[in-house]
């Protein structure tokens, strides 16, 4: 019999936590550990790894095969271009403390596509291949050129036989025309809400009555289309946070039950004007929220969860959960979604284009006019997936994780530090840690929430595995 | 002329590393020299079973023997598990 290799954790004390390529995991102690590294297994020990996933006699056998198709549904295999984030305009009509891309005046001449740039989005796009793409309109705030909203979108759906719309908007001043333009079942609202109403004001609406408008204006979204077609991100400043039960409360009250709980981006003009977060306290935060959320959904029977801890979980025990782009196994750039810039420059990312806006690095990948850089995409692919990365290739959560090139180039201009002196590896450590411990918690309350978060009536007992 | 303040600091502790994972200590080594810069191991500190690591005070020896045991495991697993990963992918790709 043949084990596959195993990643291992210390947990503290004499407890490990093991998992293997194809993401089959289990808690073990350090006599196991021994047995296991010293080829001293028992044979409750083969028994066990042959009963879970862990093991297999021949090539080509049944474990062997089944181990394999779990391998293969974690891998992010490069699909054709499905995804692409528009950026009609640059201009904004609000001035927040930490805008991450630069925006321009809502007056501001030569932010906007031209005629000549529509056309060419629209020759980009009439030659994907496949039958489905989703639209992602940023900005700026893109409603100042709804026109160009709807021409794109009236040009998607004639195109393709799926498509889907979403608009990432402050909802600040929302005209009649515009709230048609939302009425229709394949168009969402992306909204900001950070934290409480006076964070809110203090960041971005400024004025009494601008805040009253943006609440009113949500209010409305969320009574005409409902949580499932309207979605509020909160962007924290982890050295002003909001109380966790205030914070959670507030969108609990607005119907909204799924709250991404996201650092103010380090990345465009965001980093002139804050500090360098403190991650103890934000993680407190974090926790601290998740607690509330447990709680909540047990004492009010509801199901609210923290977005991205919720992914992660379904990453831990599903596999797949590709359609996330910022956490992909590889996580390829521009090759199923790109990012076109008001200016007809395309970026793999929305990161990417903040970088190239405050003159960090450029990493546009062609333009509408040149079409896309092979030569340059080529080169940023080189470092995009884990599985032979010297440090993930001993991580435990390496099956569930990937990598992030852009916010590695962000922060230290460049892509091969060990891993555990970058933020993407501590954040995610940290997260799937706290993930990890939720989901071998022996609290019914929380065993109630993982389960609703994974989409299940309740966790079952042979989910988390422990070996002794 | 030496800096006899310097080599006064310098400690020495010897771990025992099991002999099937000594084909994998150069490479737990070199991994483990970022996570601990204040340790060095030359050649002549290394025994068939035992290895002298020399110090700075600021070592934590404990935290670091487990650490070096850790790396020594990975190290070998990922050595003797490579057969089975590349039975993996050619049995994915290459058929």
């Amino acid at each position: 019999m043949s084990i596959w290799p195993l990643q291992f954790r210390w947990l503290g004390q004499s407890e490990y936590l093991f998992s293997n390529d194809s993401g089959a995991f289990f808690r073990s102690d350090e006599r196991f550990l021994r047995r296991y590294t010293e080829e001293r297994l028992t044979e409750e020990d083969y028994q066990f790894l042959s009963d879970h996933d862990f093991a297999f006699s021949d090539v080509g056998d049944a474990p062997f095969l089944g181990h394999a198709y779990h391998w293969m549904k974690r891998l992010n295999t490069a699909a054709e271009l499905n995804y692409v984030i528009l950026v009609p305009t640059l201009r904004c009509n609000l001035t927040c403390d930490y805008c991450q891309v630069s925006r321009a005046a809502e007056t501001a001449k030569g932010f906007d596509w031209t005629e000549s740039d529509l056309n060419l989005v629209f020759k980009i796009l009439s030659e994907v291949k496949g039958d489905s793409l989703k639209v992602e309109f940023q900005g700026g705030e893109p409603l100042l050129r709804l026109d160009l909203l709807q021409a794109v979108r009236s040009f998607v759906r004639e195109r393709f036989k799926y498509a889907e719309f979403v608009v990432c908007t402050n909802l600040q001043s929302v005209s009649k025309e515009a709230w048609q333009f939302f009425e229709s079942s394949d168009t969402l609202i992306s909204t900001s809400l950070d934290g409480s109403p006076d964070l809110h004001r203090k960041l971005r609406t400024k004025s009494p009555d601008a805040h009253d408008e943006f609440l009113s204006n949500l209010g409305r979204a969320m009574a005409q289309f409902g949580p499932e077609r309207v979605s509020a991100l909160p962007t924290l400043d982890v050295n002003d946070l909001p109380d966790p039960a205030e914070f959670v409360e507030q969108y609990a009250e607005l119907g909204i039950h799924s709250i991404f709980l996201r650092q103010v981006n380090y990345q465009g003009f965001a980093r002139k004007v804050l500090h360098q977060s403190n991650s103890t306290s934000w993680y407190q935060f974090y926790r601290s929220v998740v607690h509330y959320i447990i709680e909540k959904n047990h004492c009010e029977d509801l199901a609210m969860e923290e977005f991205y801890l919720s992914h992660l979980l379904r990453r831990v025990i599903r596999g797949g959960q590709n359609n996330f782009v910022d956490l992909r196994n590889p996580n390829w750039l521009g090759i199923d979604y790109i990012v076109i810039d008001f200016d007809g420059k395309i970026y793999p990312t929305d990161e990417a284009r903040m970088l190239s806006r405050v003159r960090h690095i450029d990493l546009a990948i062609g333009s509408l006019q040149t079409g896309l850089d092979q030569q340059k995409l080529w080169q940023l692919n080189q470092a995009v997936s884990n599985f032979d990365d010297p440090d993930c290739a001993h991580c435990v959560y390496r099956p569930y994780c990937g990598l992030d090139v852009i916010d590695d180039l962000s922060r230290y201009q460049r892509v091969d530090l060990p891993r555990h002196m970058t933020h993407h590896c501590n954040k995610h450590m940290t997260l799937f840690d706290y993930a990890f411990e939720l989901l071998y918690s022996e609290s019914p309350v929380v065993r109630s929430s993982v389960a609703k978060w994974l989409g299940l009536t309740s966790l079952p007992d042979n989910v988390c595995l422990v070996h002794k | 002329m030496e800096d006899k303040s310097i080599i006064e600091k310098v400690s020495i502790t010897e771990i025992y590393v099991p002999p099937e994972f000594s084909e994998h200590l150069d490479r737990a080594l070199v991994r483990l020299a970022y996570l601990f810069p204040e340790f060095q191991v030359s050649q002549s500190d290394l025994d068939q079973l035992t290895i002298r690591v020399r110090h700075t005070p600021k070592l934590d020896t404990e935290a670091f023997s487990r650490e070096l045991h850790h790396a020594l495991a990975r190290e070998k697993i990922r050595s003797e598990g490579e057969p089975l990963r590349r039975a993996l992918l050619h049995s994915i790709f290459e058929r």
